[in-house]
């Protein structure tokens, strides 16, 4: 009976009509990264859209209001919930779609009428709502080393500031340079600034959110929502893409209503203390460095410009570009909850961007996600082509 | 960053179908009115632009390597308005069936008078294509638009999602 029920309750009205806007041109396959290493056209966007139509056209379609709805064929469900959660949802697709779909959200609100079919998430990814349960994060890590093993004794934190730090789980507990190189910058500025407890920053709700787990969201966002605002906070500043990515887009959504504070990447506030001569980079850096964007910050929200402009600011570096970045950038393989299940996939993805990185001749691959930055580490191991990679804010602190 | 030698002929294709209806109309509408006429010559030039374009973008869908994906629901409508199209020309070039008995018989369904079926086998050829062709007519002529007259909101407005408003 479950395969009977409509497939566009999780859909929103415009969704609907992405999908039946596709005109299955194929062009997206040339952009899809998970094509680039597999190889596989069943896995690809239009086959994904193609097998939908026929769900909804099973218990949705003109036969189906008139005779009743029929059973979606079981063998197509499973092709595509492997197809729908081996895609990293970087969205490039959606970028390079001849009638523009917003896929970036499109695949996560697919993957959600999936869990309540009870056929996802697949993998590791199911056990992420009682990880983060029992301990806030989906590592599953104690609360108590989410702080204690990185946090630099010189920082301080204020109880109380109008401007917040949220580590997010993957720098705190996978980046951590990352999530080091962050809390150096903000206290270099000067601004006070506050974090919750390690106990109370649990997650921003994006694994859940991507993995179409949406049943913990409401809870795990109110309480981040509700301890900031308790702390006076008018400004979150947070360097992990799809914290942010969640938190600009989809935190309003949950918590119902308008968020109380504005959220930032910490690449527009650095930028902003630049411009406003709290931050002097005085050392050079005489080096080609070479940024690549994350998928959930450039196309998500459309910071491209700021990681830019912080590079460009210290004195002596050249940066360099991608053949695909901003708007078009290319996923390193950590996105969309998918490299804990397709590993190899990841990897080979991620050794992509080194190769290109070091074909470029750049001196240092720039990172500013922490899902990248553990991940494109993971790929150079054992890989023929190696660069340094850095995280941006641990480049700039380096530099203060 | 699309296949620009498919755009052109993607681009070619939808115009020139539009034309080529818009020449049609003549069969439908009594009197005609005066922009049909005026679209009869360009929507002639169109009707042999039209097999052409289709032809070329089923190459390049088919034969180019870069296209990796080739969705067979488009392959049959593309061949399909391909012999539609090319019975077409055919009937235009040289194989002219009686036009008044043609509208006749169309005038005929459209009033629920049915009028005699034209003497033409290559005209009820190409009327049967057409309602074979009306049956899987995609949806996203319709869908298409809207969701480009979207994307283009949204890409104006991803500069708002996180920055200063």
């Amino acid at each position: 009976m479950k395969n009977k029920r409509s497939f566009i309750e999780e859909l929103l009205p415009s969704q609907i009509l992405e999908i039946d806007a596709c005109t299955l041109c194929g062009e997206c396959l040339k952009h899809c990264p998970v094509q680039d290493v597999t190889g596989n056209p069943a896995v690809s966007p239009p086959e994904k859209i193609r097998m939908f139509r026929e769900f909804i056209r099973a218990t949705d379609g003109l036969k189906a209001r008139i005779f009743g709805p029929s059973e979606a064929d079981r063998k197509m469900l499973e092709d595509f919930v492997k197809a729908v959660y081996e895609c990293t949802t970087c969205g490039a697709c959606g970028q390079n779609c001849t009638v523009g779909i917003f896929t970036q959200r499109l695949w996560p609100a697919l993957r959600k009428e999936m869990v309540k079919r009870g056929l996802g998430p697949i993998g590791v990814q199911a056990n992420l709502p009682n990880a983060i349960r029992n301990s806030g994060n989906p590592y599953d890590k104690p609360a108590v080393d989410r702080y204690k093993p990185w946090f630099p004794e010189t920082v301080k934190v204020a109880e109380r500031a109008a401007v917040a730090y949220y580590a997010g789980c993957t720098g705190a507990y996978e980046a951590q340079p990352m999530v080091i190189g962050d809390v150096l910058v903000l206290n270099a500025i000067g601004e006070p600034f506050t974090m919750l407890s390690p106990e109370d920053e649990v997650c921003c709700g994006f694994p859940l959110f991507i993995s179409g787990q949406h049943d913990e969201l409401k809870d795990l966002i109110t309480k981040l929502v509700n301890g900031y605002k308790a702390k006076g906070v008018t400004v979150l500043v947070c360097s992990c893409p799809c914290c942010v990515n969640i938190m600009a887009r989809d935190w309003p959504l949950f918590y119902g209503g308008a968020l109380p504070f504005k959220i930032r990447h910490i690449t527009q506030y650095v930028l902003d203390a630049v411009k406003a001569g709290k931050l002097r980079l005085s050392k050079e850096l005489h080096e080609s460095v070479i940024y690549h964007d994350p998928c959930y910050l450039s196309r998500g929200v459309g910071v491209i410009e700021e990681p830019r402009a912080v590079l460009r600011s210290i004195p002596g570096i050249r940066v360099l570009e991608f053949e695909r970045h901003g708007l078009n950038s290319q996923c390193c393989g950590s996105g969309g909850a998918a490299r804990k299940v397709f590993h190899e996939n990841a990897i080979a993805m991620g050794r992509r961007t080194i190769d290109e990185a070091v074909a470029k001749k750049a001196d240092r691959l720039i990172l500013s996600c922490p899902a990248c930055y553990a991940k494109v580490n993971e790929a150079m191991k054992g890989h023929a082509n190696q660069i340094q990679i850095t995280d941006i804010m641990e480049l700039v602190s380096g530099l203060i | 960053m699309v296949n620009p030698a498919l755009w052109i002929g993607e681009w070619v294709f939808h115009a020139s179908f539009l034309l080529v209806l818009a020449r049609h109309l003549r069969f439908f509408l009594n009197p005609i009115p005066l922009l049909v006429w005026y679209l009869q010559t360009p929507g002639l030039i169109a009707g042999y632009l039209l097999p052409l374009s289709l032809l070329y973008i089923l190459i390049i869908r088919l034969c180019t390597k870069q296209e990796k994906y080739a969705a067979p629901a488009n392959v049959f409508l593309l061949c399909l308005v391909l012999a539609i199209s090319a019975i077409g020309v055919l009937m235009q070039a040289q194989f002219k069936p009686d036009l008044i008995d043609a509208k006749l018989f169309i005038y005929g369904i459209m009033s629920f008078t049915p009028a005699a079926v034209p003497g033409s086998v290559l005209f009820m050829i190409h009327f049967l294509l057409v309602l074979v062709l009306i049956s899987f007519l995609p949806t996203h002529i319709v869908t298409g638009p809207i969701v480009m007259l979207e994307a283009r909101k949204r890409e104006q407005a991803l500069q708002l999602v996180i920055h200063e408003k």
